[in-house]
């Protein structure tokens, strides 16, 4: 790459080239972090907190333990956020293990507490082309498809829109399919097909087109965009996020997780190099017994961000309406390294490797129940 | 120890508010000066920037370190370069070569070279500082200041380039390339700047030949020419042959 290729940079506007890159969220929220952090301990030294504070930006570290809102605001943090749920539970994907989309939901939600379940079920409709939604999901499928959606959300939901206003025009009698330069016989081929069997992959790329290389969201690069959809006469909008998420191309493009080929490779990466008493406070969490009483999120929170320059309050973790909390909030364990309680989540998956009803699982639930105690 | 006794006669008085304390940590005058800073270089990737530039402030680095990243601010194309360099070399003449004289000298501007090129290959850097480093005990002036980072800015995209240019000669993609076509390159490159007098034809020809049409056909001669088993040669070797050509252009310092 040549080192002039950046060069409109140079002849933005100020303002522009400071909002293209975020500078004055991060800007804003080190400060706040700093006050926050003082509240804790009023003799710290602000420089070094303001240090610690864009290093781990740089590194993308600074996601851990955020609220939502802060880790949806810029590119740069939904792709770290990604990254760091690969690198917390990339075990589970090393045993091989199955979740269901409620399980990934409830893993996400020891990293951010409020991250809402509607960005995981629009994941599991990428993985499961739109059906059968509690069907378990392997890591690598999971995390790829998490961040298609979450990296590219706005950009998915205005090809959603045009998808289904495609899909519309073909359907609806009283709107007859208009092919600018076809024949009779074209439009009847067209107009024959189902809306499930998608539109025409060559028309959804001219419509997506205008989509590309805009300020206020980031979508995928255009030359991905044309190796999916000029290499197949029609396709579906699930089959679309698809060919995205399995695109090294556009994994390469965000830059963080690696290829899939290696994404399970590798020893496991400390979470937080900069945080030597991260292992004490793990081994006093999982030491007290009474993990269901005990909010093992708020309490890990407490005890590492304690240490920690990005500090901040948690709001307790709902757990309640998930029957299988208890045997999730001790999958957490296994990508912290404990192989004692990694067994559990592995024997109870082992089990559910045949997809199964929800009764069935209820059952395996409480199987493992009794085996633990 | 002065610091700590002032923080801790403030637990006495009423909690300073988040302003007082931002304006007696004075974040606000870094802010403001991290961001003027940024507007005027524009660096590729700011947050980075941000990093370095508090990480400068915190740990006392070295005034070798300081003038390093000055100068890394901004590529050495844009306009702004010249008022780095001139920065640079003013933070580098606060350097106490005894007690009562400051100053750049040879040897604070040589370990700066050193740290300019620590992304070089080591024979390079050598063969490069022989050209343009001053005696130890030598007054620098800004000119040849200027002139020896100038070089050592100019050399880092040059080899970089060269690198790229070996990703394509590698056509096996093994890290090693037939050594015959390296050398048709650097042949090329060398008669093209032998040729730099002021014969306008010699100078076209050159620009030609290393074009991508005239590279090419160079190329394919040297490829149809060379046998099957050629010997071998790794980016190393070929970047250090390329940079040859780079060096016997850059005037050695009297």
């Amino acid at each position: 790459m040549s080192v002039y290729t950046n060069e409109d940079r140079f002849s933005m506007t100020a303002e522009r080239y400071l909002a293209k890159h975020h500078v004055l969220v991060y800007m804003e929220d080190s400060i706040a972090q700093l006050l926050e952090h003082r509240e804790e301990n009023p003799k710290l030294n602000p420089i070094k907190i303001l240090s610690e504070y864009f290093n781990a930006l740089r590194d993308g570290n600074h996601t851990m333990f955020r609220e939502y809102q802060f880790i949806h605001m810029t590119p740069h943090n939904r792709a770290s956020f990604v990254k760091l749920f690969w690198k917390c539970y990339k075990q589970i994907g090393k045993k091989g293990d199955l979740l269901s989309i409620q399980e990934y939901h409830s893993l996400i939600t020891l990293l951010c507490s409020d991250f809402p379940f509607e960005i995981l079920q629009k994941t599991a409709r990428i993985i499961l082309l739109d059906d059968a939604l509690d069907c378990l999901i392997s890591f690598p499928d999971f995390i790829y498809a998490f961040q298609t959606q979450f990296y590219y959300e706005e950009f998915l939901d205005k090809c959603l829109e045009i998808y289904q206003s495609m899909i519309q025009t073909h359907s609806s009698p009283r709107n007859p399919v208009v092919v600018p330069s076809g024949t009779e016989e074209m439009k009847i081929h067209t107009s024959n097909h189902l809306p499930g069997d998608g539109v025409d992959a060559m028309q959804y790329f001219r419509a997506v087109y205008p989509l590309c290389d805009r300020m206020n969201y980031s979508t995928p690069p255009t030359d991905s965009l044309k190796e999916i959809l000029f290499n197949v006469p029609r396709i579906s909008f699930y089959g679309f996020l698809m060919a995205i998420a399995k695109s090294e191309a556009i994994n390469e493009h965000i830059g963080r997780l690696p290829p899939k080929a290696e994404l399970l490779e590798g020893p496991e990466i400390e979470i937080t190099p900069a945080n030597p008493v991260k292992t004490k406070s793990v081994a006093e969490n999982t030491s007290s017994n009474d993990i269901n009483n005990s909010n093992p999120v708020s309490s890990l929170t407490k005890s590492i961000t304690g240490q920690q320059a990005l500090q901040q309050q948690q709001p307790p973790v709902q757990q309640k309406e998930r029957p299988r909390s208890r045997s999730v909030s001790r999958s957490r364990a296994p990508a912290k390294g404990q192989s004692s309680q990694s067994q559990i989540i592995t024997s109870r998956s082992l089990r559910k490797k045949v997809i199964s009803s929800d009764e069935s699982s209820e059952e395996s639930d409480d199987d493992d129940d009794s085996e633990d105690d | 120890m002065t610091e700590r006794k002032k923080i801790n006669s403030s637990d006495d008085l009423p909690k300073e508010s988040d302003r007082q304390f931002l304006e007696r940590t004075s974040v606000g005058m870094l802010m403001r000066d991290a961001l003027g800073k940024m507007i005027a270089n524009r660096p590729d990737d700011p947050i980075s920037f941000l990093a370095d530039y508090f990480e400068s402030i915190e740990d006392n680095t070295s005034l070798v370190q300081r003038a390093d990243q000055v100068l890394k601010m901004t590529h050495y194309s844009r306009p702004l370069f010249e008022t780095n360099v001139r920065s640079a070399y003013d933070i580098l003449s606060n350097h106490k070569v005894n007690k009562k004289v400051h100053g750049v000298n040879g040897a604070v501007y040589s370990d700066l070279l050193q740290v300019l090129c620590k992304n070089l290959p080591d024979c390079v850097t050598s063969k490069l500082l022989q050209k343009i480093e001053c005696s130890p005990n030598e007054a620098v002036h800004y000119d040849v200041f200027k002139s020896g980072v100038f070089a050592c800015c100019v050399l880092q995209d040059y080899v970089l380039l060269a690198e790229q240019l070996f990703q394509s000669l590698d056509i096996q993609k093994t890290g090693k390339a037939n050594k015959s076509l390296c050398d048709v390159v650097v042949e090329q490159l060398n008669t093209a700047l032998g040729s730099s007098r002021t014969d306008a034809r010699r100078i076209l020809e050159s620009g030609y030949n290393l074009g991508v049409d005239g590279l090419y056909l160079a190329l394919e001669r040297a490829l149809s020419r060379s046998q099957r088993n050629a010997s071998l040669q790794t980016c190393d070797q070929f970047v250090a042959e390329i940079c040859e050509a780079f060096l016997c252009k850059v005037k050695k310092f009297s």
